[in-house]
């Protein structure tokens, strides 16, 4: 129908029905949202934090599953598959290469399993040592976290609520025990149990050192402070709240406000500090083994190989530097990404804290 | 306001004391868990021998009675007592560790300042330069360099200037003037470096946004001279702060740096006290160590509310 472009006339084809897309693009509402997904957003966009989190899952996989197939064992003395005597060609092998003896099995059509990173200057596969050592690391930093997590979170969760005297002397306690040089206290406490143990050996603390069981000792009884305030702060905070005062003017009980707004509230906090405990007991677990005061032989942790190797730098001998360099790296490298990541879900999960 | 402070630092004096007490305290009772007496040695003395020396060194004694000489000497004044060293015959535990402090203290606080400036100057660069290069390295560098345990850094600075570049001697074995204690003062300042710059980067950041830094400018004072004037005060509370901590972290640090370098410190001192089992050494240096960090740390609070007067006592 030819049109008269003056006609007043109105265009009926412009009036059908919207399509389902047209519909959608005036709807203002974006999809529902919770505060975890805001946070994961958040942190996935944080390239930093991201290739940290990689780096860890990465090393994770490595530690507690790679053992599992690894052809070498952690404690096992490579000569002894060859020969039965002790045999000083298999010790410092460079990466990638093998012993005489080695050579000879393959040149007879035997499959020998690549040294990757050499061996040490016990005959020991190195590779194997790194991971198991930087297991080891990760599992002190894990569980040092879990008991001051534990401890702290009770401790200062029943501050918050109870109020009154009892806070008011814990919280004098915390003061006290806050002030002490921590450092110190783990040095004499780790001197003192490597006394104990070498009096009772073969008992199980005995198996795991000195140095690994007064990071515990120390951790339980005095990094809990930290995390003891931090819980105590959010508790009362929140108790001002007034969501929290309308939820128990509706006739919710305290277990409810615990579980329904406490917990959640409170928790990426909390969670996120107890993290960034793991580099830190990594840290002071390494400078103990470095002081001689970590694990036992041949139970390897980062800083003891470290330290064991520590003589190729002074005695220059660049060929087995590498020895040293490798687990140095390490520490760091795990210390770093553990940092970045805290900093990460820190910045993801709690904007309140950012500059 | 002066009733205030004289309050807060009586609070802190006796806040001070009774952790000093507590660690006198927790070395004593932690030294009773040690298994066999201090005379256990590879060749067995007599039991005769063993009564004399418990009698003349008063071990004889219950142990509350030995508790309580313990602390009333370890809280003797001028210089505490902390008896006589079990390996180092007849030596006074407070003579060897003084010997070792004037070593460390050196060290310490050459690290401190050294620190300090460095930490200073890059922070403030850092803050007026925000998100240019130089900034973006400096983060980089300081983010990095906490994450290395002191030994690691110790060792290779050891390697590179000592080892293979022959800059500074590998020990203070033999060796003359300053040049053995230029790298434990550089590895011995790495951390704290970092920490302040990352700290004065973060305090001038906020300074440069306040208002009283504008008007000065827009008074037609020269940038700089706002900065030097104005900022700084401003930014540098939080370092100190940080200065009983720092000194802290300079005291765990000498621990390693020492026996890397070989240098002969208290913190080598208290190694060997360690390896040697000497074990009134081992409680003297933990008690005099953490006496020191207390004093440290009071100086810095109270240092801190006398610079900054906004500061609330609680």
């Amino acid at each position: 129908m030819k049109k008269n472009p003056l006609s007043f006339q109105i265009d009926v084809e412009k009036f059908g029905s919207a399509s389902e897309s047209e519909k959608r693009s005036t709807n203002l509402m974006r999809p529902n949202s919770t505060f975890f997904m805001d946070g994961v957003r958040r942190f996935v966009k944080n390239p930093v934090a991201m290739v940290s989190f990689c780096f860890i899952v990465i090393v994770l996989f490595m530690v507690f599953i790679v053992p599992l197939f690894y052809p070498y064992a952690y404690d096992e003395v490579i000569c002894y598959r060859y020969v039965d005597r002790p045999d000083g060609t298999f010790n410092r092998l460079m990466p990638f290469t093998f012993a005489q003896a080695e050579k000879d099995a393959i040149a007879n059509g035997a499959y020998v399993p690549p040294h990757i990173f050499g061996t040490d200057s016990n005959g020991h596969d190195y590779f194997i040592r790194i991971l198991v050592g930087a297991r080891t690391s990760l599992i002190v930093g894990f569980f040092a976290a879990a008991i001051v997590l534990i401890i702290g979170g009770t401790i200062g969760a029943l501050c918050g609520f109870i109020g009154g005297k009892f806070d008011l002397i814990v919280m004098r306690i915390v003061d006290v025990i806050y002030s002490l040089p921590d450092i110190l206290i783990i040095i004499l406490l780790s001197a003192t149990l490597a006394a104990v143990f070498d009096g009772n050996q073969g008992g199980a603390l005995a198996q795991l050192g000195s140095g690994f069981v007064a990071i515990f000792v120390v951790f339980a009884l005095l990094y809990w402070v930290g995390m003891a305030r931090l819980v105590r702060g959010q508790v009362l905070a929140l108790r001002k709240q007034e969501y929290v005062m309308a939820a128990r003017a509706n006739g919710a009980g305290t277990g409810r406000i615990i579980l329904k707004h406490l917990i959640p509230n409170t928790m990426s906090v909390i969670i996120i500090s107890a993290a960034l405990q793991i580099p830190s007991a990594i840290f002071t677990e390494s400078f103990l083994s470095y002081l001689g005061l970590g694990v036992k032989y041949p139970t390897p942790s980062l800083g003891s190989l470290a330290s064991d190797a520590q003589s190729y730098i002074v005695g220059n001998n660049p060929k087995e530097l590498f020895l040293f360099l490798i687990p140095a790296i390490s520490i760091c490298l795990i210390v770093l990404s553990l940092n970045l990541l805290g900093d990460g879900l820190r910045d993801a999960f709690d904007p309140k804290l950012q500059k | 306001m002066a009733k205030k402070i004289i309050f807060y630092v009586l609070k802190r004096l006796g806040l001070g004391i009774l952790t000093y007490l507590i660690v006198v305290t927790i070395t004593f009772w932690v030294m009773q868990l040690v298994p066999g007496g201090p005379w256990t040695r590879e060749k067995a003395l007599s039991d005769a021998v063993i009564a004399a020396l418990n009698q003349r060194y008063g071990l004889d004694q219950p142990l509350f009675v030995q508790y309580l000489r313990y602390l009333v000497n370890a809280i003797r004044l001028p210089v505490p007592d902390f008896g006589v060293s079990y390996y180092y015959k007849g030596r006074a535990v407070t003579d060897i560790i003084f010997n070792g402090f004037k070593v460390s203290l050196g060290v310490g606080a050459a690290a401190a300042v050294l620190a300090l400036v460095v930490g200073l100057a890059l922070g403030t660069y850092a803050a007026t330069h925000q998100n240019k290069f130089f900034d973006r390295a400096i983060m980089v560098i300081t983010t990095a360099s906490v994450a290395m345990p002191s030994f690691v850094t110790a060792l290779i600075l050891l390697y590179i200037f000592a080892v293979n570049l022959h800059v500074v001697p590998t020990s203070p074995v033999g060796a003359e003037g300053i040049g053995p204690y230029v790298l434990p003062v550089i590895a011995a300042s790495l951390y704290p470096t970092a920490y302040i710059t990352r700290l004065v980067r973060s305090s001038t950041l906020d300074v440069i946004g306040q208002d009283f830094m504008r008007t000065a400018k827009s008074k037609g004072l020269k940038p700089d001279r706002v900065l030097i004037k104005h900022g700084l005060r401003n930014s540098v509370t939080p370092v100190i702060t940080y200065f009983g901590p720092m000194f802290a972290s300079i005291i765990t640090g000498s621990l390693v740096i020492e026996k890397v370098y070989q240098l002969p410190g208290v913190g080598r001192e208290f190694i060997r006290s360690i390896q040697n089992r000497d074990y009134p050494l081992i409680m003297g240096t933990t008690c005099l160590l953490a006496l020191l960090l207390i004093i440290f740390t009071l100086i810095s609070d109270v240092a801190y509310i006398i610079v900054n007067p906004r500061v609330d006592f609680d």
